[in-house]
């Protein structure tokens, strides 16, 4: 763990445990209001003091921001697929690749939703896809196509014949809403009519 | 912050902000590149018709050495290790060409691919 975190959740923790302990030393009288009341008096009165509660409650504030920054920062760190040229090296950001796999799929009307993640292995790189599929949807065929769609589309962005691994999961089979059914059942009596057109055809 | 350059009359000193303002020409006119602006101060800049930097960072280290990083996104169709390479040579190249400054490191960094839907 980074010592920043570390800091972080030390810091958190005691401004938790002095909360809690406040309001358990309130709610069992081992501090009685007129007690409270004295020290807000002073508090409230002296100028220094304010002062002071003034610069400690800014810095709490401002080290509060500093630590989410921090964590935020580290826990957005982006992960890379790098390569050296002679004259210094490309990094390429995962996250690039899988919104480009995200948008590759979304023309894909039988493909609801897919969460795409990407890592650098030895073996090569690895595409692991979490995906909701709609109903009526032939799911080796479908799989089949995405794997091959999502291989030539990295292998195309990063130019390179290294091996792509593609992995599909699919977690979820949901059935197509009832306004598609609708489309759907227009289209193929419409199809139907269309299919004789010359019914009761005479000279 | 500056790049000194000593000649028989004195020093020239170069500003980052030079160096940055080339690597941006550069990037304009690279095919299917687009410099990465993803910050807020990016985007108030590009309102406010500013030159933005925010994807070119320029460092100098100890050795007087200067290093360039990149931020770009490029368009899908683009083959990435082919346009970073040519982004690299053009990069040093222009950099070369203008301020006589030999660029130790010219990395880039791919944040988006643009189009491919």
């Amino acid at each position: 763990m980074r010592v920043f975190t570390r800091l972080a959740m030390l810091f958190y923790v005691a401004i938790i445990l002095f909360i809690g302990g406040f309001i358990i030393s309130l709610a069992t009288h081992a501090i009685t209001l007129a007690e409270i009341s004295y020290y807000l008096d002073i508090a409230y009165n002296d100028l220094n003091l304010r002062f002071v509660i003034v610069v400690v409650s800014a810095a709490i504030m401002f080290l509060s921001l500093l630590f989410a920054r921090i964590i935020t920062g580290s826990q957005q760190k982006e992960k890379t697929i790098a390569f050296d040229n002679p004259s210094g090296r490309v990094s390429i950001s995962l996250s690039a690749l899988e919104d480009m796999i995200k948008r590759s799929v979304s023309g894909i009307s039988e493909v609801k939703e897919i969460k795409p993640s990407i890592l650098a292995t030895k073996k090569g790189i690895e595409v692991t896809s979490r995906l909701i599929l709609k109903s009526d949807v032939s799911i080796p065929d479908m799989t089949a196509q995405l794997q091959e769609l999502i291989k030539t589309r990295v292998q195309d962005v990063l130019g390179i014949e290294e091996n792509v691994i593609i992995k599909i999961h699919v977690t979820k089979i949901v059935s197509s809403s009832g306004k598609e059914k609708n489309r759907k059942n227009d289209e193929a009596e419409e199809k139907e009519e269309l299919s004789v057109p010359f019914q009761g055809y005479r000279k | 912050m500056k790049q000194d350059q000593k000649v028989d009359y004195g020093s020239i000193q170069i500003h980052k902000k030079v160096l940055a303002d080339i690597v941006l020409s550069v990037v304009h006119e690279a095919g299917g590149i687009i410099l990465a602006s993803e910050n807020f101060i990016g985007s108030l800049l590009k309102v406010l018709r500013k030159r933005n930097h925010s994807g070119i960072i320029v460092t100098i280290d100890k050795d007087n050495e200067v290093s360039i990083e990149v931020r770009i996104c490029v368009q899908y169709g683009v083959n990435i290790p082919d346009a970073s390479r040519q982004l690299q040579d053009a990069i040093r190249d222009a950099i070369d060409r203008t301020t006589d400054i030999n660029l130790k490191d010219v990395h880039i960094n791919i944040q988006g691919i643009e189009g491919g839907a």
